[in-house]
């Protein structure tokens, strides 16, 4: 090896290193608060000088089973992020002894994790689909055992259905690029002329799968339903890292499939904006506070998906902030959902008022939270989302319109309720009363 | 104070281990005989096997049976309402009606057949002549919402609702000795908006010949919102509201609370997480919930102690050491006719000596009551009417009053319970100062019909917005009994 090559290796390392080192020291500040969700603020800002600093452009080709470039990297860091938040988060649950109720909590947790950590690094489609399906199964496991209602089969069977059966066509469609191409291994994937060999509407059914693992508005209707049915652990992972799978594949299958701006394209992008004003509608109108999350979680992927299906490299880059920094932001939302459920025993907002009274520190972190998804600076979802809208209001002007209105709904509601209702409501107010 | 809550303590215990106690040891609440071995449906949050699941799912593909998805007893629930009578239905209407956002609602009642419900078996009456403001507030807010109960009760494709709401004011005599408080509470009645008058002796002898006044000095009559109606027909009309508003109700005995030791700013402390109820299907069901509403009526105090109130210092909490002090009193009711008695203008008129009469329907019956000293308080046991009372109590008061009424005979009677409150024999609302999300609706000691949409409205408010709105109830609070503040009602019927 040349010289200089190592030199290159060892000052990228440390260029690599240093922002975080820096920013742990502003990660200690945060957490000697009790804030250990400041690790995350740290996380997010260290991944933004990251990327802008320009130097993760690389592939990592071991072997033929395995490919991680910068997109994959970023998605592993995003897993073991999320997965390190949720099991932070279910401590009291997982802490020895195990309680009976929490039994298979710690392998349900690992056993979806497994898939999302080996489907971000495989090299070829037929493991990538297998992963890609074999996240459904522990995610149903967990729905079930831990559901809350009676109603949580049928969240279960919303979530199989939905996911199998807008899967299978892309399994129809990844065997066949096989039999053509000879092989299902990406790199080999781009010396063979894809483009050249498929017509356009074999997009529609490799769309499908993953527009309703985003899920897009349309085939958005499982999210909901699992989330409020999963368990804390399971609904972190859920909204951390499943949807990102949809996100991941959607840019390999366009990067694939060789896909242009057409106008089919810009039916589809001017359909997803609209369903994404319509949920985000939804969600301000939903009385349980997972609801709330997941449906802002809809208007968050139908954007990300907008921005890859226009197909400018700088929207791509936006899309795939906006995934990260939603997949941070969304499970601490979970989290904190679950200690709100922990001390009303209610998810309904009305139940949760006046939060600010009572627990200043924890309405803080709610609100930072809140205004996170809002997209409000300097968080990670303002960058990506200033970036997105640029993007997309260059492939059709009249894109600004619903954009504008959907961000205003991200959660405006939830946090209006919880903040600035009537500050002396009724069972938490009783609770500081009597000295709790 | 301190000695005012030991002395409200030991008062309590003392009446606690007279009654209370047969009350425990008869177990009048208890419907079913349970056993330890039934099986058990957890409550949410707790895992389930999933193999049960799914066996539980194609059960009826298998067996042929064929049965609902939901389970009888919702696994949580935002608010749960113990007791559907017409203070729980009433609760679940104002609950539901402002928004369907506010959560899940679910009341639990035990016996849809209403056997022994004191709403039921109530002479359905409204007045507003109290001594007490909040009283006649409540009464008054009954009456406006009945005026326009087809506008808040109807529900879309269905027959409209019915109370059957009668105008007829009630006449409350008094002698000399207690002329005077009867002419301030009808100027505070009147005061509040309430229209009562007050009658002298001339007046009443001119409005009412058929009428004795030997030792009645005045009368208060009230003009207008006052009369009776069904209630029986009133909580179905709630109850279909609500069923369309998407309250729950469910069929079961709650036989248990379920607490959680949680930390708190001194320690440890309990809270209130869910309920076993007990299912006809032979099941126990668990259900958690955010807050808890006792509307037991008259068998509240039992709900009470199975919620461990009064029980603190087995916890080594000194501050729930007072019991709800609210106990079944079975009151009867009997129905006479007299052929010439009197007739269309008749008040519910309620005699000095306690006893009371109104006309009933068109045709000469009447009915009537009263309430009996301490001392003869009649066994809870069961239902079964004492004919002797009214043979040595009620009918000489009435014919004296009534002369008419030495011609009547005795048609029917009936008995229902008074949620009798102890102390002072008035409503109890609100949070209990420990377990904070246990709310009360108990004790009003037979004027429950007649405030119970009050109640519902301010138990509303008071989860919504956190205190009172519409009328003020914060002196019914459970602190009372430790404040010894009690609240007396001078006008009980």
């Amino acid at each position: 090896m040349v010289k200089g090559d190592e030199w290159m290796r060892f000052l990228s390392v440390w260029f690599f290193i240093t922002p975080f080192l820096l920013l742990s020291c502003y990660s200690v500040y945060f957490s000697s608060m009790g804030f250990f969700w400041g690790l995350c603020c740290s996380f997010v800002l260290f991944i933004l000088l990251v990327m802008s600093s320009g130097m993760s452009f690389f592939f990592l080709i071991p072997n033929s089973w395995v490919m991680m470039d910068d997109l994959s990297f970023l998605m592993e860091v995003l897993v073991l992020l999320v997965f390190v938040l949720s099991v932070a988060c279910s401590v009291k649950d997982l802490s020895f002894p195990l309680k009976e109720t929490s039994k298979g909590l710690d392998s349900g947790l690992a056993l979806i994790s497994l898939p999302c950590v080996l489907f971000f690094c495989v090299g070829g489609w037929m493991p990538f689909y297998f992963f890609f399906e074999f996240s459904l199964i522990p995610t149903l496991w967990m729905i079930l055992k831990w559901g809350y209602q009676p109603e949580r089969l049928q969240a279960g069977m919303f979530l199989l259905m939905y996911t199998a059966g807008a899967s299978l066509p892309l399994l129809m469609c990844l065997v066949f690029v096989l039999l053509v191409v000879g092989s299902d291994s990406f790199i080999l994937m781009e010396l063979s002329d894809t483009g050249y060999w498929f017509s356009r509407w074999l997009l529609v059914p490799v769309l499908l799968a993953f527009f309703v693992k985003l899920p897009i508005y349309g085939f958005h209707v499982w999210l909901p339903k699992a989330h409020v049915e999963a368990p804390l652990a399971g609904s972190m992972v859920l909204a951390g890292v499943l949807l990102k799978l949809g996100g991941f594949g959607l840019i390999r299958v366009l990067g694939l499939l060789k896909v242009i701006l057409s106008e089919e394209a810009l039916l589809l992008c001017s359909l997803i904006i609209w369903g994404g004003l319509l949920s985000s509608l939804i969600s301000a109108t939903q009385h349980d506070i997972k609801s709330i999350i997941a449906y802002s979680s809809v208007s968050h992927m139908s954007l990300v998906a907008v921005s890859i299906l226009s197909c400018y490299p700088l929207a791509k880059l936006a899309g795939v902030c906006m995934m990260f920094a939603h997949g941070v932001c969304s499970p601490c939302m979970f989290a904190l959902a679950a200690s709100s459920y922990d001390w009303s025993q209610s998810r309904s907002i009305s139940m949760n008022k006046s939060i600010l009274r009572l627990f200043p520190w924890f309405s803080f972190y709610w609100f930072s939270f809140i205004v996170a998804n809002m997209s409000c600076p300097p968080s990670l979802n303002f960058f990506s989302e200033v970036v997105m809208f640029s993007s997309i209001k260059s492939i059709g002007f009249v894109f600004i319109l619903p954009l504008g209105l959907l961000c205003e709904f991200y959660l405006c509601l939830l946090y209006f309720f919880m903040r600035f209702f009537e500050p002396w409501w009724g069972v938490i107010f009783f609770k500081i009363v009597s000295g709790y | 104070m301190m000695q005012a809550c030991m002395r409200s303590q030991n008062v309590h215990k003392g009446i606690e281990t007279c009654l209370s106690k047969i009350v425990r040891h008869l177990s009048i609440g208890k419907t079913l005989q349970y056993s330890e071995d039934r099986e058990y449906r957890a409550a949410a949050g707790e895992a389930r096997s999933v193999k049960d699941i799914f066996k539980e799912e194609f059960s009826p593909l298998m067996k042929g049976e064929i049965h609902g998805v939901e389970s009888k007893i919702p696994r949580e629930t935002d608010i749960l309402i113990i007791g559907g009578g017409l203070v729980g239905t009433a609760v679940a209407y104002f609950l539901k009606a402002y928004s369907s956002a506010l959560g899940s609602v679910t009341v639990i009642e035990r016996d849809y057949t209403y056997t022994r419900a004191s709403s039921m078996l109530s002479a359905g009456g409204i007045r507003h002549q109290f001594s007490v403001p909040e009283n006649v507030l409540m009464s008054k807010f009954t009456s406006d919402f009945l005026k326009n109960y087809k506008q808040h009760l109807s529900v879309f494709e269905q027959d409209p609702p019915e109370v059957s709401f009668h105008h007829q004011g009630y006449l409350f005599l008094a002698p000399l000795s207690s002329a005077e408080n009867l002419e301030n509470a009808v100027k505070m009645q009147r005061s509040l908006g309430a229209k009562t008058v007050l009658l002298s002796k001339e007046q009443l002898a001119e409005k009412y010949p058929w009428l004795n006044l030997d030792g009645i000095e005045v009368g208060s009559l009230g003009t207008s919102g006052e009369g009776w109606f069904d209630p029986w027909q009133l909580v179905h009309s709630l109850k279909a509201k609500n069923l369309a508003n998407g309250v729950r109700y469910c069929e079961g005995e709650v036989i248990e609370f379920k607490m959680e030791d949680v930390r708190s700013a001194d320690g440890t402390r309990k809270i209130i997480k869910g309920v076993d109820v007990d299912c006809k299907d032979g099941k126990h069901y668990g259900c958690n919930f955010s807050c808890v509403i006792n509307c037991a009526g008259p068998w509240a105090g039992e709900i009470a102690r199975l919620a461990h109130i009064g029980d603190g210092e087995q916890y080594g909490d000194t501050s729930n050491f007072i019991e709800l002090p609210v106990e079944p009193r079975k009151r009867y009711v009997y129905t006479f006719h007299c052929p010439d008695g009197p007739t269309l203008d008749t008040p519910f008129v309620i005699d000095p000596s306690g006893a009371y009469f109104r006309r009933e329907g068109l045709g000469g019956h009447y009915i009537c009551g009263a309430s009996p000293n301490d001392s003869e308080e009649p066994n809870i046991e069961d239902l079964n009417v004492d004919y002797d009372f009214y043979n040595e109590v009620v009918w000489p008061a009435l014919a004296n009053r009534v002369p008419a009424f030495n011609n009547s005979k005795l048609k029917a009677a009936w008995a229902g319970y008074y949620d009798y409150n102890l102390m002072d024999q008035n409503l109890i609302i609100g949070p209990h100062p420990y377990h904070t999300n246990f709310l009360f609706a108990n004790g009003m000691s037979g004027h429950g019909v007649q405030h119970a949409l009050a109640i519902g409205q301010a138990i509303f408010e008071l989860i919504m917005y956190g205190h009172y709105k519409t009328i003020d109830l914060s002196r019914f609070s459970f602190n009372r009994f430790m404040d010894d503040e009690l609240v007396i009602e001078d006008a009980i019927v």
